[in-house]
């Protein structure tokens, strides 16, 4: 269907937070499962944008109106922000102009990947191919989803084609030989590692999955070369460190373990194996206190992380439940995985749902990037929630706060002030100004903002 | 004496005659292509061993109850004490809103001469017992000569006493009654060494019918619930008071994660006093260490055995452990779920334990099946521990969503090359059979000096696949306790021969529900003899003898 203006406002659009109060444009997509493909969408994203397609694709890009590429932009837009209603939305406007522009059921294929309805998503990139046999990446996204629907002779067959038609490239062997590991072939596996290294010898992930394939198959001295490869490229990556770590621990190297991964279990608190392997490290150097300190953290990360499978488990059973999502969404905030509790939320919002629960999720949403310090971004959403309705203590008692951690302290006593002209005995706000009062502005140090993703 | 009459090496066969069981010194040429290449042969002989008709019952009726994937198991006693084998095979049952049971719920094969087994259930006084079960450990917990018969249930399990050849129900009055547990794994140990065996009693989850959990993969269609939807029962332990009656002494146990389905016993810290392993699902695995009173403190993650390499709880399943290097650390085995390897961790020293999946060459062969039964035993006779994994999965169409894993699976026998590197024989022969396994148990049955293997099915048939590798020698040790328990379990016997030392834990249970053969069987190569023997007994007590040679000894302790 076409984007329906009047479901989104214009303050909306504006911030690109949208709004699900009871309305969808795409009612009947839902969301069927969790968010593990991520970062195979990312990587799909880099492909894309690394290789422009060519033939029929590019001579219909050259030709398109102002109009039809305006609605692709703002769906990519849209798509990027994770607002993925509306960029179903606008592949749909576009479509009313041009039903056969390949590049516009190239998106949809990968929105639909996002929201893991990965049926939808293969019949959407089957028509790519139908308009375009050469596109390039559709058949590598088509054996991505294949890969995490565990039909990797289908995904082989689909990286192969590829190959076949479009030509090869690094992401191409890398996936090559993810899907061989799985099936169980390590040799043509490693091969395939070994031609995507030899088209970018500085293809961190690679590395990282060529070591994780040597440390199966016991090569645990190969295994560390090449983890050590990836992470000289990339030597800030906490899990890049903790892969190293643990690799220098099978081999019996317990002291050269420890620098990487401490940094890794001190600052992913929630990263269960990070806080269990540095526990057995201090165990076998004898250091049993600080084992015991990290086996307890070991142990409450791996409660939060049941609570986290528990909740992805409902929804595997039940993805049409927003309060699935929404469960799964707080177990993450639970354990400071803001990232994937921001994306947990974003899809249960695809659902339809009352008003009242979607302004809920909006305000747990917004509530969460000013948790995980992306203070513009909370502001965005407060603001957006509040335009919504004004009458939403929290959300503006919240904006508040996202305000004066931001330096922005006239706007932030302007929200405290109108929430006590709302509700006059709120005591939050009312301290909250008080503090304002009294601290020393000129000493304040704003709050860096930081991005909300998570990894590990 | 334990001979064989031929050695095959790759296509050829070798026949040589035994003067009186007795050879000539071997070729060291040929001896160490042998060494090298020993192949496995394994026959299936069920059906004309006598065991054709049994068929384990699921009770499975279409609504996907969680149990009726579990069962069941079986295993080995000398139940008649004519010094062969018998089989105990738990058949099953149905659920008790289904109606009546349609056959025994425990079936016992008498072991004949010759490897034929006769049916003796009614005789032995188990026609009428009707149980929902699943797993079985055996031992003279009486000392009265004569082995007794644990059997874990889903509702009550059952202590079978045996009193001449005839099993009395005896749980209510031993102290074992008085509750309603699903319990999976159960093992004998003398934890106090006061000379009377003492009971753990590994528990799953809490399940009834009325809180069945509805689970569903696709659709509305409704499939088997893993684990993680269902609450785990924490283990029992039980002292044996010595008058035939336990009493119950769980509070090192209270607390700690259940979901268990493998527990084996083992002195991993060599002092003398059984430690306990215990294999969960889906929840760490646990170590109990004997404090040596009697009593235990759980070391699972200190010790490293809890969690996987990343520090996640894996499915456990069976578990058996054993010395398969030169280090003399016992090496600890558990079978996991697809996608999982089977678990390697090997004692290094000072309470530690390694993780060894991957340099055993075990980890990856195993990622594909559904380990069960996990049983060690040296199946080639070449000096070192060989590793059985019995596998089926639980979701019929897992192929759907996991390629490559199937619903019924092949058995895999992982050869050990020495040095706990190992490598999966060929699946040929009965290795190539795919099947729903559940139990496994090791047992000499024929008596031919070499293990043979009993699987059991979940809704299927036993299977009995004769040995016949035609290599080697072997000494079985069977043990007499006097001042420790009678079965002697809990001792470790050590044997040096071509120079190097084997040695095995005297145990009971392990693996997944089922009972190997309690007799420790050593390969020789083609020594006729082992240089020397040492036991430990369970109380502590030393004994060595020089010059055994190959076939069976039986010592008492104390004489």
């Amino acid at each position: 269907m076409q984007l329906e203006k009047s479901a989104y406002s214009a303050a909306e659009k504006s911030t690109g937070v949208v709004l699900n109060l009871g309305h969808t444009a795409h009612g009947a997509r839902q969301i069927y499962g969790g968010v593990a493909g991520i970062l195979l969408l990312c990587l799909s994203i880099v492909i894309a944008g690394c290789r422009e397609p060519v033939g029929i694709a590019q001579k219909q890009r050259n030709s398109l109106s102002p109009q039809v590429a305006r609605y692709m932009t703002e769906a990519e837009g849209a798509f990027s922000r994770g607002v993925y209603e509306l960029a179903l939305a606008y592949t749909d406007s576009a479509e009313a102009y041009v039903p056969e522009l390949a590049d516009l059921h190239f998106l949809r294929g990968k929105i639909y990947t996002q929201l893991n309805q990965l049926q939808v998503a293969q019949a959407a990139y089957q028509v790519v191919l139908e308009i375009d046999p050469e596109y390039a990446g559709a058949r590598f996204d088509m054996g991505l989803n294949s890969f995490r629907r565990g039909k990797l002779r289908d995904a082989i067959n689909y990286y192969l084609e590829e190959e076949l038609e479009v030509g090869p490239t690094t992401a191409l062997y890398h996936e090559l030989g993810r899907a061989y590991a799985r099936i169980g072939v390590p040799d043509s596996a490693e091969a395939a590692y070994e031609q995507a290294l030899s088209l970018d010898p500085e293809h961190t992930t690679t590395y990282m999955w060529l070591g994780q394939l040597l440390e199966e198959t016991g090569n645990l001295e190969g295994a560390l070369e090449a983890s050590l490869n990836g992470l000289r490229l990339r030597p800030d990556d906490l899990d890049y460190q903790y892969i190293v770590g643990t690799q220098y621990f099978r081999l019996d190297s317990a002291e050269a373990a420890l620098p990487y991964l401490e940094p890794v279990a001190n600052e992913w608190t929630w990263h269960h194996g990070a806080q269990f392997n540095l526990g057995q490290i201090y165990m076998r150097l004898g250091r049993e206190a600080e084992a015991e300190t990290y086996f307890a953290r070991a142990d409450e990360a791996q409660q939060l992380q049941q609570r986290v499978n528990e909740a992805q488990n409902a929804i595997n059973n039940d993805p049409t439940s927003p309060a699935n999502w929404i469960e799964l969404g707080n177990r993450l905030r639970e354990s400071k995985r803001y990232g994937r509790a921001i994306e947990a939320y974003k899809n249960g919002l695809t659902i339809q749902v009352p008003p009242g629960l979607a302004l809920y999720m909006q305000t747990n949403l917004a509530t969460l990037y000013m948790e995980c310090g992306d203070l513009s971004e909370a502001a965005r959403r407060f603001e957006a929630i509040l335009r919504a309705d004004p009458d939403l203590s929290a959300a503006r008692l919240n904006l508040g706060i996202v305000y004066a951690q931001a330096g922005r302290f006239d706007e932030a006593r302007t929200m405290w002030t109108e929430l006590l002209e709302r509700e006059p005995p709120n005591i939050a706000a009312q301290s909250y100004l008080e503090q304002l009062d009294t601290m020393d502005q000129n000493e304040y140090v704003e709050a860096s903002t930081t991005d909300c993703r998570d990894s590990g | 004496m334990n001979c064989k009459g031929m050695i095959r090496i790759g296509g050829m066969v070798l026949l040589f005659v035994f003067g009186a069981c007795s050879q000539s010194s071997p070729d060291p040429q040929i001896s160490e292509e042998i060494q090298q290449a020993p192949p496995i042969l394994f026959t299936d002989v069920t059906a004309s061993a006598g065991l054709g008709d049994f068929l384990h019952e699921t009770g499975a009726f279409g609504d996907k109850w969680f149990p009726e994937t579990m069962g069941a198991g079986g295993g080995v006693l000398d139940y008649d004490g004519d010094g062969i084998l018998d089989i105990m095979l738990i058949s099953g049952s149905v659920f008790s809103t289904q109606g009546a049971i349609s056959q025994p719920s425990i079936r016992l094969y008498r072991g004949n001469e010759g490897g034929q087994f006769t049916e003796v259930t009614q005789e032995a006084g188990l026609q009428p017992l009707q149980s929902y079960a699943f797993g079985v450990s055996v031992a003279d917990y009486d000392n009265d000569g004569d082995p007794d018969v644990f059997v874990t249930a889903l509702y009550e399990n059952l202590l079978l006493r045996n009193e001449g050849g005839v099993f009395r129900e005896v749980s209510q009055e031993a102290g074992l009654g008085g509750y309603s547990e699903w319990s999976s794994a159960s093992v004998f140990l003398d934890a106090d060494r006061d000379g009377f065996l003492d009971l753990y009693i590994g528990n799953y989850v809490y399940w009834t019918p009325e809180e069945d959990i509805y689970c569903t993969r696709v659709g509305d269609k409704k499939s088997y619930c893993t684990p993680e939807q269902y609450e785990g029962i924490a283990g029992r332990f039980y002292r044996n008071r010595g008058d035939g009656t336990f009493e119950e002494r769980s509070d090192d146990f209270v607390g700690l994660p259940g979901k268990t389905l493998g527990a084996a016993a083992v002195d991993y810290n060599r002092d003398g006093w059984p430690d306990l392993i215990v294999a969960n699902d889906t929840q760490r695995d646990l170590l109990f260490e004997n404090r040596g009173d009697g009593t235990f403190v759980e070391k699972g993650v200190v010790s490293g055995i809890a969690f996987d390499e990343t520090g996640r709880a894996r499915a456990g399943m069976g578990i058996d452990i054993g010395v398969v290097d030169h280090t003399g650390g016992e090496t600890v085995f558990i079978g996991h779920f697809s996608g999982e390897m089977v678990g390697v961790y090997r004692h290094v020293g000072n309470g530690i334990f390694t993780e060894r999946a991957a340099v055993s060459q075990i980890g990856r062969p195993s990622l594909r099946t559904l380990t069960f039964g996990l049983l060690l035993a040296d199946f080639d006779l070449d000096e070192d521990l060989d590793l059985v994994t019995a596998n089926g999965h639980i979701t019929e169409d897992i192929g759907e969503v996991e390629e490559g894993v199937t619903f019924r699976q092949r058995s895999q026998l992982y050869i050990n090359e020495g040095e706990g590197r190992f490598s999966e024989a060929e699946p040929t022969g009965v290795l190539s059979e795919f099947m729903l396994a559940r139990g496994a148990a090791w047992a000499d049955y024929d008596q031919d000096g070499d293990p043979d293997l009993l699987i059991t099915e979940n809704g299927g048939p036993a299977h009995l696949w004769r040995n016949d590798t035609s290599y080697g020698n072997s000494l079985t040790v069977k043990l007499i306790g006097s001042e420790s328990n009678r079965d002697a379990v809990g001792s470790l016997v050590r044997v040096h021969v071509n120079g190097k030392w084997q040695e095995r834990y005297v145990r009971t249970g392990a693996s997944y529900l089922s009972q190997s053969q309690r007799w420790p069987l050593f390969g020789l190569g083609v020594a006729e003899s082992v240089d020397s023997l040492e036991v430990r007994w369970p109380n502590g007590g030393f004994m060595s003898r020089t010059v055994i040679p190959a076939g069976t000894i039986t010592l008492v302790e104390g004489s």
